[in-house]
């Protein structure tokens, strides 16, 4: 393993970095790791009268929450979810997430702010406007806030 | 896409067809087919113990679905009955009841105002796909040919129309929901010679020109 990539696994959370050196986890080819800031949006799960400021709790990957599939995978999930997993997504178009905002469960908000590369890298899919963005252990997160009203238009 | 089976109903195995929604990487509302070609709706209704409500539907019903004609929820309603599944550590162990809709959960439903978006274009290909299968290509070409002299000028002003203001075609089998102004309807059909292809006129002729192309 190169020093670059030594340096650049320190700083995910414990567990990932493991992963990470021990080669259990590989990023994709097309992964960004400096980049320009990229405008996204996010689903949080928050209540309706729950008004508390984005955190890192909030961008919690799958991995971090310790969600597992009962199976191999979550019913309909394809092979591809590996390194998504330890990644949050997100969305560079909000009408992206215009659907999933119909769906009552789980109880969630829009929040919306820059991705940015002091933040991890990220992985962009022009094709649906998704982001995976894997997040550093001490990753700030303050620019981001919930958009209480929104118009997918 | 995985090959493997999402779920086992009444000794019929579900493929994944095509995902409406996905929520951070967890498809929760989808569409699966089984070897019959039947269109099931799966959603997702508690991820933490992966419980799905899944109901058979049609391919007409998808296309609705697709198109905005009817909502995400009543989709979901429109069966007497759906398939409540509780996953188990692999698709044999999975938990399925049939149960009558009238008893359905309505909090885990998406919400009154359900209407599908189509938000990517691969989502748009795929209502593209449904649409051809619902109403399979016509050779219009030799119908046009084989027509009256009526339906020939009705169809070259349409065409004049179309081209001349950049004009998406919208094939409707529901001309009530277009209104009067714009719409070009061919009317004679009592022509004999139309009535071999009058099944065109509530599909084909029938076209939102207010609808510009994109």
């Amino acid at each position: 393993m190169t020093k670059n990539k030594e340096i650049l696994h320190m700083k995910f959370p414990l567990l990932f970095q493991t992963k990470l050196n021990s080669g259990d986890i590989t990023f994709p080819n097309d992964t960004q790791y400096h980049y320009t800031n990229i405008t996204a949006y996010r689903c949080i799960e928050r209540i309706a009268s729950d008004t508390s400021p984005v955190t890192r709790n909030d961008f919690k990957s799958y991995f971090e929450l310790n969600k597992h599939p009962k199976g191999k995978r979550f019913r309909g999930q394809s092979n591809e979810f590996y390194a998504d997993y330890y990644g949050v997504s997100l969305f560079t178009e909000k009408t992206q997430l215009a659907n999933v905002m119909k769906l009552p469960k789980p109880n969630k908000k829009l929040c919306v702010g820059d991705v940015h590369s002091d933040g991890g890298p990220q992985l962009t899919n022009v094709n649906n406007a998704h982001i995976c963005w894997w997040l550093f252990e001490d990753a700030i997160l303050n620019g981001f806030s919930i958009e209480e009203e929104h118009n997918y238009v | 896409m995985s090959d493997e089976p999402c779920f086992i109903l009444d000794s019929e195995y579900l493929q994944l067809e095509k995902i409406l929604i996905q929520y951070n990487g967890i498809p929760i509302y989808y569409i699966c087919t089984d070897r019959n070609h039947n269109y099931y709706i799966v959603l997702c209704v508690d991820i933490d113990n992966e419980k799905y409500y899944i109901v058979k539907s049609s391919v007409n019903r998808i296309l609705d679905l697709l198109t905005g004609k009817i909502t995400m929820r009543n989709i979901l309603l429109a069966q007497r009955t759906y398939w409540e599944v509780l996953v188990g550590d692999s698709i044999e162990n999975d938990v399925s009841q049939l149960k009558v809709t009238s008893k359905i959960d309505h909090s885990l439903l998406p919400i009154e105002d359900s209407n599908f978006i189509l938000v990517t274009e691969e989502l748009k290909k795929y209502c593209d796909i449904i649409r051809d299968i619902v109403f399979p290509e016509t050779d219009y070409s030799s119908l046009i040919n084989n027509s009256d002299s009526h339906f020939k000028s009705y169809y070259t002003f349409c065409v004049e129309e179309i081209n001349s203001r950049n004009i998406e075609l919208i094939p409707s089998d529901d001309i009530n929901n277009i209104s009067y102004k714009t719409r070009f309807q061919y009317t004679h059909s009592s022509s004999s010679s139309f009535s071999s292809i009058d099944s065109l006129e509530s599909t084909t002729y029938c076209h939102d020109l207010n609808k510009t192309a994109a």
